[in-house]
């Protein structure tokens, strides 16, 4: 087999065939490894710990399985005028891909807009000099000095603070005035008691437990069992968290197969999924975190009949929840 | 059950990969509507042509890359079964020379379609993202009007001690010829330009630049589409830009021109620049 030089290949397999093939895809491979372990501080894909080589393969899924990831690949590769060239546009897309998609994680969502509210707010001050470049915020009696505690602290700290719970979070569309109150007071109070600046990070991280905003958020689906209790879908644990996005993902058409695949009625088992929505299943199979969620995921989708549930979002039956 | 859903290996990456087709170049003149890729000087972009002319058109940039829930507001429209973000109020001006390749075309729906950052909330992070987007095409249109010849040459010629005699014997011209490249009325070729770098102890493009500046109407000949093959071709050979190859030409049919009587007549700079081009294509193999 001659060897090939693989960096020129990918241009070549892009421009010649037509389509994405085996060379683009060790390329994206490369380039998304490359991206992650020089120093960008990406969060792994949900369920993975660390950017192994099995968390790259399942991130090249989920970039070939939306719809964005492919326009960004036919962008790129319609852009690209060389390998190098194709190398350029890719990392660029790529990073960008990356930003966006840590951007639309729950916490994510919340820290950008606490960055707006905290924007308006004079109180709030942007201490990305304090924090070595790191976005994070202070307020003015803290000094320059930063905090270096984690959530877990932050938690301790602010536990006797008494704020109106939030109970609902929208998604688009200013954040109503309670809402606003509640998420600026807390963080008022958490920079007041920690005495330093904050990263924006752990900020998002805190108020997003304090407030169980998991619950607060209108696609989480809950699941109520056949014994009639709410399963305990505890905000820190992460297959939780990865099987509500997979759920929400999810087509009715596709709870409908999923269904059936629980509880076993459908003949052809597991090849009735389909190949589309059984690859994105694999995507999450790679960690134990994710076989554990997509088996949860399956057991929600199972019960969702039980119930009667028709919805496409199951809704959360959300008593006694506190933040006091 | 989690049997059922083994890890994803590369087969099946690649699998999934081959669903997505990248659409094929077209023949196609520069019409409006239609998606050219720009490429030169290593930059390129994808845009849409919103109106053509010989020597210049107007483009709005084509986003592939966008945030999928911001799709609505941002008027995404189909393009070969992708949904695509054109910016039709960011509208450039190129070089028709700069367009590479057609891959189709976009209905044109007139310049009432979405303006980026439209939800306050989210302005701050898509203008940051904007800015980057448009920054190949923004160098693209600073390229388009960087015409060379500042018309330093003369200075550059008196600080280095050559005088007219040495110009005329070091690029083998009658004096007359070199004492109008001394007080900048006649432009050097490259080919002079080589022979002067060692009077000069200056690069050949630094030379080329320092030139007088020619005739806007010759910048305007060169930038028509029909002279890319060759640019690009003579590029590859020369190892150099796109920008100092067409720079080069630019000179040389100029001075080619100069040598006959009305040879830089409007009326035939076409016919020069094409003769020029067929000599340095020859020349070169």
């Amino acid at each position: 087999m001659p060897t090939r030089g693989r960096d020129m290949s990918a241009f070549l397999e892009l421009r010649t065939t037509g389509v994405v093939g085996r060379e683009s895809v060790e390329l994206l491979v490369r380039l998304i490894g490359q991206i992650v372990r020089t120093g960008a501080s990406f969060p792994p894909p949900l369920g993975h710990r660390h950017w192994t080589d099995q968390a790259v393969i399942d991130y090249v899924g989920v970039v070939l399985a939306t719809p964005r990831g492919a326009r960004m690949l036919v962008g790129c590769a319609l852009a690209a005028t060389s390998q190098g060239s194709l190398e350029r546009q890719l990392l660029t897309s790529i990073r960008r891909f990356m930003v966006d998609e840590a951007k639309s994680t729950p916490i994510g969502k919340l820290r950008r807009r606490l960055q707006r509210l905290f924007n308006r707010d004079p109180q709030f001050i942007d201490a990305r000099r304090m924090l070595g470049g790191d976005h994070g915020w202070t307020i003015a009696e803290n000094g320059t000095s930063p905090w270096a505690g984690d959530v877990d602290e932050l938690l301790k700290l602010t536990s006797a603070v008494q704020v109106a719970p939030i109970e609902h979070l929208n998604r688009s569309g200013p954040t109503p005035r309670a809402v606003q109150e509640s998420l600026l007071t807390l963080s008022y109070e958490g920079l007041r008691l920690a005495g330093g600046a904050i990263r924006a990070q752990v900020i998002a991280r805190f108020l997003y437990r304090r407030f169980d905003l998991a619950a607060a958020d209108p696609t989480t689906p809950s699941v109520v069992d056949p014994s009639g209790t709410a399963l305990t879908l505890g905000e820190d644990d992460e297959v939780s968290v990865l099987a509500r996005e997979i759920y929400a993902g999810l087509t009715d058409e596709e709870r409908r197969l999923l269904r059936a695949l629980a509880r076993e009625t459908h003949p052809t088992g597991v090849a009735s999924l389909g190949e589309e929505l059984r690859a994105r299943l694999r995507m999450h199979s790679g960690s134990e975190t994710g076989r554990d969620a997509v088996a949860l995921v399956i057991r929600w989708c199972g019960q969702g009949t039980a119930h009667g549930v028709t919805s496409s979002v199951i809704q959360t039956p959300d008593a006694g929840r506190s933040t006091s | 059950m989690t049997n059922d859903f083994p890890p994803l290996t590369l087969d099946d990456l690649t699998t999934m990969a081959n669903r997505i087709r990248i659409p094929q170049p077209v023949s196609s003149a520069a019409d409006a509507g239609t998606v050219w890729r720009t490429a030169w000087d290593g930059e390129s972009a994808i845009v849409v042509v919103m109106d053509a002319a010989r020597s210049s058109v107007h483009v709005a940039p084509v986003i592939f890359d966008f945030d999928s829930e911001a799709s609505d507001r941002r008027g995404a429209i189909d393009f070969h079964g992708h949904a695509v973000v054109v910016l039709w109020q960011h509208r450039f001006a190129l070089a028709p020379v700069m367009l590479d390749e057609c891959f189709g075309r976009v209905k044109m729906p007139g310049l009432t379609a979405h303006v980026v950052g439209d939800a306050a909330d989210d302005e701050e992070d898509e203008n940051d993202g904007l800015a980057e987007r448009l920054e190949p095409l923004r160098r693209l249109a600073i390229l388009t009007v960087q015409e060379a010849g500042d018309g330093t040459l003369p200075d550059l010629l008196r600080q280095a001690g050559v005088g007219a005699g040495d110009v005329a014997s070091a690029i083998g011209v009658k004096p007359a010829i070199a004492a109008q490249i001394f007080r900048g009325a006649r432009a050097v070729t490259e080919e002079e330009a080589a022979r002067l770098t060692s009077s000069l102890a200056v690069g050949v493009d630094e030379i080329l630049v320092a030139n007088p500046r020619l005739p806007d109407i010759w910048w305007s000949e060169l930038a028509a589409r029909e002279y890319r093959t060759a640019i690009v071709m003579l590029a590859e050979r020369w190892s150099q830009t796109d920008s100092m190859t067409a720079r080069t030409l630019a000179y040389g049919a100029f001075a080619l021109a100069a040598r006959q009587p009305k040879g830089a007549a409007e009326s035939v700079i076409r016919q020069r620049i094409v003769r020029y081009i067929e000599t340095r294509l020859a020349a070169n193999g």
